[in-house]
């Protein structure tokens, strides 16, 4: 009775089954119980940040919560695009809040994790990891001299926390996958991982799963933070380009999907972590979290730009499409369509089904397309994209794709609404 | 026909001249080789003025506050203050603007380079509240005193807080290093029992839950964030 009234104050219906995190739930199926729009009628509004936009939005109660690049957590009203209060921070915020109870959880690259009164923005505590960085490696990607370190630019988000019970529970770019108390941020438990950890842990039946930069995927027990297995990518010695797990894995019926820099996705047993089957791209990253359906998983890769939909079971190819350009941002499906954002600016619904194409958004930064870096149809322009008188053209072309109003935020499906974020900074809702 | 179109002409003049600035405009400046992504929020303020807020994506700038909005017939000039203000000088954003239909163009002056902007409203005004002083508890007022270390130099503070109705609360936040420094304070509030002041002008925020006996937590200043841990002083506040 209370909810209903809430709802007719609103003047706004409450979406149905998705938790404020990331990926709609727990074990981050990506699948949203809402209608979402069949064909593309407008954007309601765009909710300007001082940055881009790399998180993806949650809601609760007709309030939608994201973090900026601009260093700010977010509420926003759903119905209207219009400000309840904002939360500095001192870094960026490319997590995606989870909120539970009247309490919001999200980490920044200042190197503090926050809760705040999910209502007001006030800080209910703050807790201090061993610090935020990139992954980093020698000669990254190929890059000269093959000596030097270098940032990878791409290891864009941060991790997002999931809650389950009285824990909160997020990766750390100081290498650890912390469980904290809800209450009053004191450590339970802390899980020491090889490297970056910016996936997102995702929990079902008390384990957590969550895979590092070091390219091995973790099971741990939720309560007292001892392993339960791990499983080994791939490994890439020379150029580090293909290592790494920066996907978040969906845990479906006792399986684990995850996509990895490897550039396959894998199907592991939740129990045994032994691998069921794989899906091989051929050297194109899988940073997109699956989202699985009616016994179907659908991802999306990097520089192949493919949307496959394939067989929950075994692996096999449903359907696979040729998208335009690197797709990073996962998909959310609802109600028989598959909303994937792309990095050229473009938001594409499709069908689950089959993957067609039902309609597509696009940025008026892609509209605008500074300094060709997209083709004239949406792909990116290579020869000038990584156009560079000097060793910087990755850093410059990172510029180039992000100028376009990239698409790495993973949306969210109510009231017959998408609600995604881009690099433009804008937060948009799409109906 | 022609002197119909003149006047009619000159109705739409009036009209623009007239129409309020009142919304959200959004577009960009067209700076060289790019453009600058540009949200003005413009809402009538106390007694006949106007008040809005400037966000620029791209720069970090989210709800900067104007300091200045002044109309004239349809020209509107905006000061928008330190943003985007190089710190070796040569002055932060401005616009000088007119009415043009259902737009609003102009020239935008930064650091002395201009350049061209034009904005059209999308929709009402979402002008960022300013961050507010409030009464802090009572059990917060009285004399902490405590230190914290930077730069490998301890540096002892004391903070005296007193409420004064439903003002700013009166703050002497005094830390004593090679120097002794009182720090002009901004902004102080607390919410769910956390204590927040800040001093611009030296770039320091302290945020520190409060206790029976205790203020623990952070200061920041500049870019170095340093715990803290005041306690409560018999000495009465002076």
């Amino acid at each position: 009775m209370r909810k209903i009234s809430a709802v007719l104050l609103l003047g706004f219906a409450l979406p149905a089954l998705a938790e404020p995190m990331f990926r709609g739930d727990a074990a981050h199926t990506g699948l949203y119980d809402a209608d979402g729009p069949r064909e593309f009628h407008r954007v309601r509004w765009a909710f300007p940040t001082g940055n881009r936009v790399i998180s993806s939005p949650v809601m609760q109660a007709g309030t939608l919560y994201f973090g900026s690049d601009d260093g700010n957590i977010y509420a926003v009203e759903a119905s209207t695009g219009r400000q309840v209060w904002k939360r500095a921070t001192k870094g960026p915020v490319p997590g995606t809040p989870a909120v539970a109870g009247d309490t919001l959880y999200v980490g920044s690259y200042d190197g503090h994790f926050y809760a705040l009164n999910a209502a007001t923005g006030a800080l209910r505590w703050k807790f201090t990891t061993g610090g935020e960085r990139h992954y980093e490696a020698k000669g990254l990607h190929g890059m000269a001299p093959a000596g030097q370190t270098f940032f990878d630019l791409y290891d864009i988000y941060l991790s997002s926390p999931v809650v389950a019970g009285d824990s909160v529970f997020f990766g750390s770019g100081d290498g650890h996958l912390y469980a904290l108390d809800r209450g009053n941020g004191s450590v339970r438990w802390k899980f020491k991982t090889g490297d970056v950890v910016h996936a997102s842990p995702a929990y079902a039946d008390g384990v957590l799963y969550v895979g590092s930069w070091d390219s091995y995927f973790y099971a741990v027990d939720a309560k007292t933070g001892q392993e339960r297995w791990r499983f080994h990518g791939g490994e890439d010695p020379v150029a580090h380009n293909q290592v790494g797990f920066q996907s978040s894995a969906a845990v479906v019926d006792g399986v684990v999907y995850v996509g990895c820099r490897d550039s396959n996705l894998y199907a592991l047993d939740a129990a045994t972590g032994k691998e069921l089957w794989r899906v091989n791209n051929a050297g194109s990253w899988v940073i997109t979290s699956p989202a699985v359906a009616d016994g179907r998983v659908i991802f999306a890769t990097s520089d192949s730009a493919l949307f496959h939909i394939v067989d929950a079971k075994t692996g096999r190819e449903i359907a696979k499409q040729q998208g335009k350009a690197y797709m990073f941002g996962s998909p959310a499906v609802a109600r028989g369509i598959a909303y994937q954002p792309v990095t050229n600016g473009m938001l594409e619904a499709r069908d689950a089904a089959n993957g067609n194409l039902l309609w597509t958004f696009r940025t008026e930064a892609s509209k605008e397309n500074a300094g060709w870096a997209l083709t004239a149809d949406g792909r990116f322009n290579m020869p000038l994209l990584f156009a560079s008188n000097g060793g910087e053209a990755s850093i410059l072309s990172a510029g180039r794709q992000f100028s376009v109003g990239s698409m790495f935020s993973s949306p969210l499906v109510a009231n017959n609404t998408v609600y995604v974020g881009s690099t433009d900074g804008n937060v948009y809702a799409i109906e | 026909m022609r002197r119909a179109a003149l006047v009619v002409f000159a109705c739409l003049a009036a009209a623009a001249a007239a129409a309020p600035p009142e919304g959200r405009w959004t577009g960009h400046a067209q700076l060289p080789g790019r453009n600058l992504p540009l949200v003005l929020d413009i809402a009538p303020g106390p007694s006949g003025s106007w008040i809005g807020s400037l966000t620029i994506p791209g720069q970090n700038i989210k709800g900067a506050e104007l300091s200045r909005i002044t109309l004239e017939g349809n020209r509107i000039d905006i000061d928008a203050g330190a943003v985007l203000s190089p710190p070796t000088g040569g002055g932060g954003v401005t616009f000088k603007a007119r009415a043009e239909g259902a737009a609003i163009v102009g020239e935008m002056d930064q650091a002395g380079n201009k350049a061209p902007f034009r904005l059209v409203r999308t929709g009402p005004a979402q002008i960022d509240p300013a961050a507010r002083s409030a009464p802090v508890a009572s059990s917060t007022q009285g004399r902490w005193v405590g230190e914290f270390e930077l730069g490998g130099y301890p540096r002892h503070v004391t903070l005296d807080i007193a409420n004064d109705g439903a003002n700013k609360p009166k703050v002497d936040f005094v830390v004593v290093g090679k120097q002794t420094t009182k720090l002009p304070i901004d902004l102080v509030n607390e919410a769910e029992g956390i204590l927040h002041i800040e001093s611009r002008l030296y770039g320091t925020t302290l945020e520190a839950r409060v206790s029976a006996d205790r203020i623990e937590g952070t200061l920041e200043v500049g870019a170095n964030e340093i715990p803290i841990l005041l306690r409560r002083s018999a000495e009465k506040t002076s």
